[in-house]
């Protein structure tokens, strides 16, 4: 490893820690904590989109998937994410409406839900499933981030899992504001380092053109002693899919990952709905020029390395190209592009992951317990540090049921939560046994489709729970306006305002409840 | 290739589009707490 490494890395450590340390004097509240105290500008907004959005699974997937069946990853992969970022600033808008939000997702379905139940067990349901979908998440970054280290600089897998630790303690611990803040740093090093390695390739090809007639021409394998490509395949727009299947593929990355609950949280943290649709619109914007590279990286690795060396998988394509194409110093920035990726992701499912746990697991099953900001925050940092070091510890020798559970997480979350999240946001009518039917049908269903084999699972799972929800909501009666009010009217009622400060004052401000003033602090718009 | 930029495209064309409308109606609504402000793309 070169000591242009060393720097580049130092530089970045530097940088995070001090964003870090400058982020917790930010944390006075939970709320600050939970969601940055529903204040935050279109600058960070934007930033910690668009770092969320990128994993390490992104930044290798996308060139991986370019680089096995052409542009129709474009289509299939690319267009149907950017489809379900579109259609995020009609949820967020929504979200963001009430005058007192919800601090988590949980939160939001209790408060659309069950606002009357002293513990919410709709809450706690959607609490189980996040953490135990987040984990595996924050789990699969970090094992994904230890390869990709120790393939590149040859450090020792167990080593860089650890150092990934603390990387994630560092910006995880300051909650909300520290993931937002070092997201935003990392968001531009992840644009910066994939630039570095896009100029590095088509330096190395001679540019878009002949990367393109390249493309068009070649038969090469995926891997060395592989199929044979038919000519011209790579730039068909159905690839070697068909459009029947390419548009299923696409309509299933388009669908599911809008009601991803960790994007409903961002949708909680701007400062009024306006800020919460720019945020999405300018995201959408901002991850251009990334998703221009990563298709440049792909394809022109193509032209670099026709064939992978036998057993060697699509997602090392860029890690590979950059070894062996670029000078040591971009070779390192487009370390940090991927390091950026992971940290940004992983620091946000694990601040989901500790936030279920902790306010809606544990302090929802105590309700009548006190508690105060200072400890809660306090306690809050236990958990996210304690899952931290279980996600990294579990990824020393990764069990393979964690990896394949993943395959799992986004479809049982997008079939879950689906028709509660949007028929709650858009019809007054939704009510709680539709919410239940829902939630249960739609995962019960995905689970089965998925052990049955069939072949796609997701719209199963989805198709079920919009069933079991009309069926619950029409044989139940509507429910009363305190659980919808917030999200289609600009005023609320008395009962209404009362029920939602109720809730929030049960959470963190009971000590504080009678003081309006106090307990609207950090809500107000 | 320009079939797949087109898909690609589309959807940030879509996004804008929606953004732009929602936006419009926030400010029809004229709430301030939603964000209204007079300019469709500003917010306070």
């Amino acid at each position: 490893m070169s000591i242009s490494y060393f720097v580049v890395f130092g530089a970045y450590l530097l940088f995070l820690a001090w964003t870090c340390i400058a982020s917790i004097r930010q944390v006075e509240s939970l709320s600050d904590f939970t969601t940055g105290g529903h204040r935050m500008g279109l600058l960070l907004g934007v930033g910690t989109s668009v770092a969320t959005w990128v994993s390490v699974a992104s930044v290798m997937g996308v060139p991986g998937y370019l680089y096995r069946t052409g542009v129709a990853a474009i289509i299939g992969w690319v267009a149907g994410w950017f489809l379900a970022t579109a259609v995020m600033p009609i949820l967020a808008q929504r979200v963001r409406r009430p005058e007192l939000p919800a601090r988590t997702f949980p939160e939001f379905i209790r408060m659309r839900y069950e606002p009357f139940q002293r513990v919410s067990v709709l809450q706690l349901i959607v609490a189980v499933l996040m953490l135990v979908g987040y984990f595996i998440f924050c789990h699969l970054q970090v094992v994904g981030f230890g390869i990709v280290f120790n393939t590149i600089t040859g450090v020792p897998y167990e080593y860089a899992i650890f150092a990934f630790l603390a990387l994630l303690a560092l910006t995880s611990l300051g909650g909300f504001w520290s993931v937002a803040a070092t997201d935003t740093l990392n968001a531009v090093l992840i644009l910066v380092g994939l630039a570095f390695g896009t100029g590095s390739i088509l330096y190395a090809t001679g540019g878009i053109g002949p990367i393109l007639d390249t493309v068009a021409q070649t038969t090469a394998p995926i891997n060395v002693g592989g199929e044979p490509l038919e000519p011209g395949i790579l730039l068909s727009p159905a690839g070697t899919f068909g459009w029947s299947v390419l548009i299923g593929i696409f309509m299933s990355n388009a669908v599911g990952a809008s009601v991803a609950p960790h994007w409903i949280n961002r949708f909680m943290a701007p400062k009024n709905s306006k800020a919460a649709v720019l945020q999405m619109m300018w995201t959408v914007v901002a991850l251009i020029p990334i998703f221009v590279c990563l298709i440049i990286i792909g394809l022109g690795a193509k032209a670099l390395l026709p064939s992978l060396p036998d057993g060697k998988t699509t997602d090392y394509i860029m890690p590979l190209i950059v070894q062996q194409h670029a000078p040591a110093f971009v070779g390192a920035m487009t370390l940090i592009a991927l390091l950026a990726a992971a940290v940004s992701t992983a620091n946000s499912m694990l601040l989901n992951c500790g936030t279920s746990l902790y306010y809606d697991i544990y302090r929802s099953c105590f309700p009548e317990r006190k508690f105060d900001d200072r400890s809660a925050t306090r306690q809050l940092r236990i958990a996210v540090l304690v899952l931290g070091v279980l996600s990294v510890l579990s990824a020393i020798k990764p069990p393979l049921l964690l990896a394949m559970g993943f395959t799992y997480v986004y479809g049982a979350f997008g079939a879950a939560f689906m028709w509660p999240v949007w028929l709650g946001l858009f019809w007054r009518r939704m009510n709680r046994t539709g919410a239940y039917a829902g939630v249960v049908i739609g995962m019960i269903a995905y689970v089965a489709a998925k052990s049955l084999d069939a072949s796609n699972p997701f719209v199963v799972g989805a198709g079920l729970s919009l069933v079991a929800t009309l069926v619950g909501v029409f044989l139940t009666p509507a429910p009363p306006k305190e659980a919808y009010e917030a999200y289609f009217e600009p005023e609320v009622s008395p009962s209404t305002r009362a029920v939602a400060l109720r809730i929030r004052r049960e959470s963190d401000e009971v000590q504080v409840a009678d003081s309006p003033a106090v307990e609207l602090k950090g809500a107000s718009a | 290739m320009w079939i797949a930029l087109m898909f690609w495209g589309t959807s940030v064309a879509f996004c804008i589009g929606v953004s732009a409308c929602l936006c419009a109606r926030i400010e029809k609504s004229g709430v301030r707490r939603w964000g209204a402000t007079g300019k469709l793309f500003r917010y306070e």
